[in-house]
This record gives C-alpha cells, structure tokens and sequence, in this order.
C-alpha cells in the first residue's frame, strides 16, 4: 500500500470530513519524518516511503478511532441552560406584568405569554441555525461585512429615529418593523474578531491594525448610539488582550498589554476632560451625575427611584418599600431585575443574575480552552460583549452606578435585543462545534481582497 | 530479553504525559523519545499514538498548537494543567499495581526484576 492509497483508505473511515485535512496533515508530517530517518539509514526513497507507512500501522484501525474522536459537537448543557434562562426570563417578565403596577404603564414587556413564547422559540431556532452554520465563513470575509455593515448603518441614518439624542431605532414602515441599532451594532463584535484574527503573527503592526478595525465599529456607534461603546469598547480589549496572552501576535505579553489598557485608560481620562471642558450642557451634567451619583437628585431621578425600590428588600418575599416605591421607577422595563429583587426577594435575583453570569463565564471557559485560534478569538468576543452587557445591568439594577442604556441577556425585553443574543449565543455554540474540524486560514496576507481558505 | 509489551499497553497514556512534562513535543519526537529511553523496549506505533493524543486533546489533557521548524510545520502537545492531574492519578494508579503485583510475586517466593523484589524499595 502505497502512501496515497493509505491515506485515502484511512480519510474513508471519518465519516465528518471538516476533520479529516487536519488528521491527514499531521499523518503525512509523520510519514515524511519516518521516511527522512529511513533514507539516512541507507534505504532508497521509494523502500524508505514504503516502510515508513508499514510503521503506521493499520489504517482501517486509526481511521475508525479518529472517526470515534472527531465529531461534531453538541454543547447540550449549555443548550440547556439557554433554554431554560429563556423561559425563566419570560416567566419573570410576564408575572411582574401582571402583579405589578409600574408608574409608565409600561410593565416590562409588551404582548401576551403566548406572543413572548413564540418570539422565544423563534429566536432558539435562529441560534440553531447559526450553530449550524460554519463560523470561520464569517471571518473569511470579515473586514469586508465590517465595511458593509457600516455601509448599511450609515445608509440607515435616514430612515431612524432619535430617543434621548440618540439614534437608537431603524425603522422599517413597509415591513413595520423596527430594528434597536443600539442591539445591532453588537454584531460587529464576532466581525471585528474575524479582523483582529487576520493579523496573527505579524507583531506590533499587527497589534496596532488589529486596534484600527475597531474604528467601523466606533464610528457607527458614533452615528447611532454612543452608550454602545461602553459595550463594544470593553469587549475588544477584551478579544485584543486574549490574543496577545495566547501570544497570536508574538509580542512581548506585559509590554502589549501595558501599551492596550494604558491607551484605554488615558483616551478615556482625556475623553472625561474634553467633555467636560467643550462638551454640551446635558453631556457635562450627565459625566458630573456620572461621577458623584449620590450629588443630584432632581437630575437624577431614576437613581434614586431604584435605590428606594430596593431599600428594605427581603431575602425571600416582597420588600418593605415595595408597595410605595413600585410605581415610581420610570421605564421599569429596564430594571426586571431589580423587581425581582423587590417582588421575590433578594436570594430570587441572585440566583437569576448568578444563572445567566455562571452560563457566560461557562461558554467563555470552553473557548478559552479552544485549539482553533479563530473560535477562540470570536467565542472570546461574544461571550466578552454578552457578559459586559450583564455587568452594567447588574449594576445599574443594583442602584450602583446610574441608569443608562442597559441589556440583559434573557431577562430584557425586545425583539433586536434577544435575536442578537441569540445570533452570539450560536455562533459560541458553533464554535463549540467545529472545535474539532474548524479551518484556520493563512496568516500574514493582508490584502483585502483575494484571499483563500485554507487548511493551515 | 524482549518484553511483553501489553504490560504497558494500557499505560501508554501515562507514559505520554510523563514525556510532555519535561517539554512540548511532536508526535514522531515522542515516539522517537519513548523508544531512548526505554532502550528499545517501547516500540510506540503512530497508529497507536495519533489516535491516543486526539483523545487527550479532546479529554483537554493536552493542548496542541502547530510551529515551524526545518522548513516542516509540526503539531506540538502541551501538557495542561487537568493532564498533570491525570498524571499524578495515574501515576498513582500504577504504583498500587506494581506494588500488588510485588507482594504476589514475593509471596510466591518468586526471585523477579533481576534478583530483588520490586516495589519493596
């Protein structure tokens, strides 16, 4: 059997044939080694190939053991536990809706159970979809979406309409559908991560081009919805800094991650000082109320609303203010949590918040642990965002910092907000997935255009 | 004298941890490795080890990343921090059996390992 009938007879045997490159590659890289000792001890070439793949034994044998090893799978614990927290977080809403009175009439979703059942399922099966799908598709071409989507946000700007300054919503009369931009603009995250991985290996220049495409992001941020950034801006430090300690862009670890958060943390002081010193009366207010919450309280209504609706709260049971203060908390839709602490007790919004980060730093766990650089980078940015995302929330339901734009996964209501959930949420599980058979692609090309995958 | 290798076959796993303790290695340097320093008595077959490693990898007690090196891209293990612990467990494991199988066999009377007990040491 010569080497080319060994591998094929071999490759017949993995029946999921993503796997079956990267096994070859490493069988061949055997043979080739085996085959270099035989010819230095005096075999000619084609008795020294010959002999190197009777070294390898039976292939039907690896074959089916490599077929036993690699497959495709199944997060079924994390599917679980999704499922659950979604029907968990509906359950929470829609009984809130119906024993308690909030003071805009709001409540804190809109529609029936049966409306937010379907929304639910629908949005699981888009998970589904996505997990199915082959993620490193995305990053084939990321920098190229990353553009068109800006393109397209950009494009949108006509057709959306202001809240609070911002422009937060897209809408879309003939279909009536409105999209939350401030939701949407999240994806660019596992884009963004699709970029950053095309740099690896090329050193601090890589670093730096990596730290540039984040500008798409920002500038739609820009456009749309500045409070994004608090989200987006954490989550790519995040995915930059878990390249650099993986040592994808063979850097010196210490002094990148310096040079990152350094950058940060002065381009935020400085960002604090403009405003401040040129920004808009209601934009200096707002970084003045940010800064000593507890020194407003006329301008800072909605703080002290929620801090009085959780003062008195109980471990297990309503709280003591509950009555009084239920109604006074204006766009309570964004604070279910808080009302969870205040209607079931403090141990039922532990245990909800607690879920949901647990779930997170679960998924984040797994793609820490991933051999495929790109699923790691991408899984790291999904969860990183989702989980930045949880901590504001929690903070702000806590009555810590003050009120701002805020999601969580499962527990807020809209549509934009849990399909994009639900889009991250499967492109972690389809990483997950494909661990074992995901294509790496060529590094050190940097040209936008003309690009090949290929089994690295 | 040759040995029986299905002493150790069950073992293999160990014997790999051992090897990627002291440094990261390819499949072929770790067959090549096992071989030295055995004396030729672990005649490790690449159908046995790819197999074995794909597994651990999967299990995560080894991570794997490639590099280059002579012009050849290789595949390198890396122990993690869960493969040290299965080390340490099998590690364990063996020494109760050597142990037991000692006691045996110095119960029989037996003069085994060239002259003197084994595991009594």
């Amino acid at each position: 059997m010569d080497r080319h009938d060994y591998m094929e007879t071999l490759a017949g045997q993995i029946r999921w044939k993503r796997a079956v490159p990267m096994v070859e590659r490493e069988l061949e890289t055997h043979i080739e080694e085996q085959k270099a000792d035989f010819i230095a001890s005096g075999m000619t070439e084609s008795e020294a190939e010959a002999a190197a793949v009777a070294e390898m034994g039976d292939p039907v044998e690896v074959g089916v053991d490599m077929d036993r090893i690699h497959r495709p799978k199944m997060n079924w614990p994390a599917i679980a536990a999704i499922a659950f927290l979604s029907i968990l977080g509906l359950a929470i809403r829609c009984y809130l809706d119906i024993h308690v009175d909030t003071g805009d009439g709001a409540g804190f979703s809109v529609g029936s159970f049966a409306e937010g059942a379907a929304g639910m399922l629908a949005g699981l099966a888009v998970m589904a979809g996505v997990c199915f799908l082959d993620y490193t598709r995305i990053a084939y071409r990321a920098r190229e979406l990353m553009i068109t989507y800006f393109v397209l946000l950009a494009a949108g700007i006509g057709i959306s309409v202001p809240v609070n300054g911002a422009r937060t919503f897209i809408v879309f009369h003939f279909l009536q559908v409105s999209v939350n931009v401030r939701m949407a603009l999240l994806l660019f995250i596992p884009l963004y991560c699709g970029a950053v991985y095309r740099y690896r290996g090329e050193g601090y220049r890589g670093l730096l081009k990596g730290i540039l495409w984040s500008a798409p992001m920002l500038a739609a941020s820009l456009l749309y919805s500045l409070s994004a950034v608090n989200v987006l801006v954490p989550a790519a430090l995040i995915v930059l800094s878990a390249a650099v300690l993986k040592g994808y862009f063979k850097v010196n670890v210490k002094k990148a991650l310096f040079a990152i958060w350094g950058a940060f943390f002065s381009f935020l002081a400085g960002t604090v000082f403009f405003v401040l010193k040129f920004g808009a009366d209601y934009q200096v207010m707002r970084i003045r109320v940010m800064l000593n919450p507890e020194g407003y309280g006329e301008e800072n209504y909605q703080f002290y609303a929620v801090k009085k609706l959780l003062e008195g709260t109980r471990l297990v049971g309503k709280g003591v203010n509950f009555a009084e203060a239920a109604d006074t908390v204006p766009e309570s839709m964004d604070f279910v949590l808080a009302y969870t602490a205040a209607y079931f007790g403090v141990l039922a919004a532990v245990f909800l918040a607690g879920a949901i980060i647990l779930l997170f730093l679960r998924l984040l766990s797994c793609t820490w642990r991933q051999a495929n650089r790109l699923g790691m980078l991408m899984g790291i940015g999904c969860g990183a965002v989702l989980l930045t995302e949880i901590a504001w929330y929690v903070l702000i339901n806590m009555g810590i910092i003050i009120p701002g734009s805020s999601y969580c996964p499962f527990i807020t209501y809209g549509n934009s907000g849990a399909a994009v959930t639900y889009i991250l949420l499967g492109i972690l599980l389809s990483i997950y997935r494909y661990q074992n058979g995901a294509l790496e692609m060529k590094p050190g090309k940097t040209a936008l255009f003309g690009e090949k995958r290929c089994r690295e | 004298m040759a040995a029986d290798k299905s002493l150790v076959s069950g073992n293999t796993s160990m014997l790999i941890l051992r090897l990627l303790e002291e440094k990261d290695m390819y499949g072929y340097e770790m067959i090549d490795t096992l071989r030295e320093k055995s004396k030729n008595v672990f005649e490790l077959k690449a159908g046995t080890l790819y197999p074995l490693l794909h597994s651990m990898e999967d299990k995560g007690f080894v991570d794997a990343y490639e590099k280059e090196a002579v012009g050849k891209i290789r595949k390198y293990y890396h122990l993690t921090k869960a493969g040290k612990k299965q080390l340490k467990q099998k590690e364990e494991e063996w020494k109760e059996f050597t142990r037991a199988v000692a006691s045996v066999m110095g119960a029989a009377g037996r003069d085994i390992a060239g002259g003197e007990c084994y595991g009594q040491a």
